[in-house]
């Protein structure tokens, strides 16, 4: 089986980028920090989408410099084989935990609002197919199913802020824990960020003309803002109920459900993070399938779907399932995974941006060799190819002539 | 059409719609309606049932088959009765179940009506006075827990038999479609009453100041119904007891609201009339209707009349200056009012109708009212030493050093608002 990753456009990589900035972030974590740092723990959140921005502004200046190579080409290029072959199965690890978290989370969300029979396989049913689907039709075709469904979500995060609004009604202490406790929440609850690396990873499919940038950078931004957003209202809406409830997207539209008399608004939210978790299991499966490629080159696409599916359906089904075990799964161990895309991986992408030219043009002609390249740039190549070609035959009858 | 078909079975997707339908419609055509396999619960009522008390429960119990101390939860359940009728009315029943925890004795209610409990729907829930006078933590943790419960269902405690409350609000809701949740959501903008939700109630009992506030609810007949439950404030307008029920039989029933539990660290510590709950309004202001009444009034217009204002709009702002480690809050309260009617020996008045100008006088005086109603209402609390203000809140986030401080200074620091000095400004608007 063959994939064709077809080359997305900066709209496209933006929504996907806006929607994977939403992972995990907007359920459970809002009550999780306000528990460890109260109010304070807002800091915590900006701290830790500085963090993010961090690796956006890294992938700006890598992209601005290789515009056209493939992250596993640069880092073969400046590091060596081992180390990007290590780079990948850390992706694949930390997408399929991340994946794992994430339906985990959105399972239970599902289990306890709406259908409490439910299990674990039936739910597994509705997505897994979906999202092979979606990853086997390749990346345009994720990055135009996100385009399309993307007004819907702005529209209902929106809403959802708006209508949360009317629910700060609670007076809360502020200030009361101190700087470490504010970080030690930070740190403890970062597992839901480091989404960013999934940009890196696709970069030589993204096409970015001059002047686009500002596009990836202000959605990247909105969402950032609207995940803060969401989080404080909710704490503003809750304080010191906070614990009592575990879905803040649900919880502050099911606060003020009463108003206009409109009865159960909430189930909005319902589709928003159906949504959400169908786009965002699809990109961590794409990240996994990627990564799962880059490591065994000579096995067919099949097998790293194949892999993620009897993987990720295993650590489901049988060893996180219920919130609590996906709450210490995020916190304890997922924590430590964290390492990779905000020090391990940053480290070398600097290194990679500050190696001279000179080694990236020898890159090119290896990766010419080793036919690591994107389909796209082939394509080009061959164009050009042809081009040369026909001007070879051009040249060769006008001398005949 | 060959062409058609060959494109289709070559579909993944086509293929994982098929399996999907005949799954999940197989597998739904198999199952009894969802309406036959849950009870769709709209109202909890709690009581305090004693082991072996013959009738309490109508049907399945394990009271008399285990071994308990005595201590058992009644559980009475206002549930939906789906029933094919022409008509736009609903049909409830009250199912009970009687048990030593309060889960225990809703799947035992589960069990004399067949069906499996759902609360997703629940709006309200009544809890007995008796349970809730002798230690109302002992049973809410259910309620905490309880993901499908709503944050926003209204819990109110009864003075009589939960399950008797919820047969009046039935029997209401079928007469006249006087809805109980609502008669709450209601009263709560009121300023003789206070919002009565799971979580008001939570929020208040897990915060700083431990206090939480509970509506208690009546449902009597007319012939029942008794006089104000707060002190009498001579010559004020009973408004407190906010009631409905419509119609005009003698001894019909409706819900009547007699007064607010106050709880401070999970104990009961008082229980406020609606008058006094106006004073203690005046100091929250957290409220967006009420009435204001003047006795013995007198100035150009008027001549020793009872004048009764009504509240249009109010804002309340609190500002804290510390004096010699003190914390002195200046309490700015504004008043919009309108004057709404005037009692006067000499009948109707026909002057200061169409343009109404509230005199300097007028002003005066309800200054002076509200300003002793808040001093009162601060006496209250102090005296209770519940602070239901959440001044603990505010001074904290004034200046945190100072506050604590000052806390450190006292020898009791939990009796905080007896040493707190409170200055009143009131201002006083005409609509």
């Amino acid at each position: 089986m063959k994939i064709f990753d077809k080359s997305i456009n900066v709209w496209q990589a933006s929504i996907l980028m806006f929607i994977l900035l939403f992972a995990n972030k907007i359920i459970v974590l809002p009550s999780l920090l306000y528990e460890g740092a109260g109010l304070e723990s807002i800091f915590a959140l900006i701290f830790m989408f500085c963090l993010e921005m961090g690796l956006l502004l890294l992938f700006y200046f890598l992209k601005n410099k290789y515009p056209t190579q493939s992250l596993s080409s640069i880092l073969q290029a400046c590091f060596g084989k081992i180390v990007k072959t290590t780079f990948f199965i850390g992706f694949m690890i930390f997408f399929l935990s991340k994946a794992v978290l994430l339906y985990n989370v959105t399972y239970i969300f599902f289990r306890n609002l709406i259908y409490k029979d439910t299990t674990n396989l039936l739910i597994l049913f509705c997505f897994l197919p979906v999202i092979n689907h979606l990853v086997i039709s390749g990346l345009r075709v994720i990055g135009r199913t996100a385009q399309l469904f993307f007004p819907v979500i702005f529209g209902t995060v929106i809403f959802c802020l708006v209508v949360g609004l009317f629910g700060i009604n609670s007076r809360t202490i502020i200030f009361s824990h101190s700087f470490v406790e504010v970080i030690m929440t930070g740190l403890k609850h970062i597992s839901p960020f480091g989404d960013m690396m999934f940009i890196f990873i696709i970069m030589d499919k993204i096409e970015i003309k001059k002047g686009q940038w500002k596009i990836f950078f202000s959605l990247s931004a909105v969402a950032s803002f609207m995940i803060i957003a969401i989080t404080l209202i909710f704490m503003l809406s809750y304080s010191y109920t906070s614990f009592m409830h575990p879905y803040a997207i649900f919880e502050i539209v099911s606060f003020v459900k009463e108003f206009g008399g409109i009865g159960r608004i909430d189930i909005i939210t319902m589709v928003l993070i159906i949504l959400f978790s169908y786009l965002q299991l699809a990109l961590f499966f794409k990240v996994f399938a990627i990564s799962f490629h880059e490591v065994f080159k000579n096995c067919d696409w099949i097998y790293g779907i194949l892999t993620f599916d009897i993987a990720f359906t295993t650590i489901v089904v049988f060893f996180i399932v219920n919130l609590e075990s996906a709450v210490v799964f995020g916190e304890q161990i997922l924590t430590f995974a964290i390492i990779l895309p905000f020090i391990v991986f940053p480290l070398f992408i600097l290194i990679a941006i500050f190696r001279s030219n000179k080694k990236m043009v020898n890159t090119k002609v290896k990766g010419m060799k080793s036919g690591e390249r994107s389909a796209d740039t082939n394509q080009k190549e061959l164009n050009n190819q042809d081009t040369d070609v026909n001007m070879a035959k051009l040249e060769t009858r006008e001398a005949e002539k | 059409m060959k062409y058609f078909f060959k494109q289709l079975i070559s579909t993944p997707m086509f293929l994982i719609f098929v399996i999907m339908t005949v799954f999940y419609g197989f597998s739904a055509l198999g199952k009894p309606a969802e309406i036959n396999q849950y009870a769709v619960v709209t109202a909890l009522g709690i009581d305090k049932a004693e082991e072996g008390n013959e009738g309490q429960s109508e049907g399945y119990d394990l009271a008399g088959t285990t071994q308990t101390n005595g201590e058992l939860y009644e559980v009475s359940l206002l549930t939906f009765v789906p029933v094919a009728q022409t008509s736009f009315a609903e049909k409830y029943k009250v199912v009970n179940g009687k048990g030593r925890s309060v889960s225990e004795a809703i799947d035992l209610a589960a069990l004399n009506i067949g069906r499996e409990i759902g609360l997703s729907h629940l709006k309200i829930i009544v809890l007995n006075h008796e349970l809730v006078e002798e230690g109302l933590f002992k049973f809410l943790d259910y309620l905490l827990r309880n993901i499908q419960i709503s944050s926003s269902t209204k819990v109110v405690a009864t003075d009589e038999p939960a399950k008797d409350f919820l047969k009046t609000a039935e029997k209401l809701d079928n007469e006249s479609s006087i809805k109980v949740a609502e008669h709450i959501l209601f009263n709560a903008d009121y300023i003789y009453s206070t919002e009565s939700t799971l979580e008001t109630f939570f929020k208040g009992n897990f915060g700083p100041t431990n206090v939480g506030l509970m509506a208690c609810l009546s449902s009597k007949t007319k012939e029942e119904q008794t006089a104000p439950t707060a002190s009498g404030e001579g010559g004020e307008q009973s408004q407190s007891q906010s009631s409905s029920g419509g119609g005009s039989d003698e001894g019909k029933e409706m819900i009547t609201q007699c007064h607010v539990y106050v709880f401070k660290n999970e104990e009961l510590v008082t229980k406020l009339g609606a008058r006094d709950m106006k004073k203690i309004n005046f100091v929250i202001g957290d409220y967006s209707n009420g009435s204001l009444v003047i006795e013995n009034f007198s100035d150009k217009y008027f001549d020793d009349a009872n004048v009764t204002f009504e509240i249009f709009d109010k804002t309340i702002s609190y500002r804290i200056v510390y004096q010699n480690g003190l914390p002195v809050v200046h309490i700015d309260t504004s008043l919009t009012l309108r004057m709404s009617e005037i009692e006067q020996n000499e009948g109707i008045i026909q002057k200061n109708v169409e343009l109404f100008v509230i005199s300097p006088q007028a002003t005066k005086a309800i200054e002076r009212k509200v300003k002793a109603s808040m001093a009162d209402g601060i006496n209250i609390m102090r005296e209770h030493q519940v602070d239901m203000v959440d001044f603990y809140t505010i001074l904290y986030n004034d200046n945190r050093v100072a506050f604590k401080n000052f806390l450190e200074s006292l020898e009791d620091p939990e009796n905080y608002l007896s040493h707190m000095i409170f200055k009143v400004s009131v201002r006083v608007y005409a609509k």
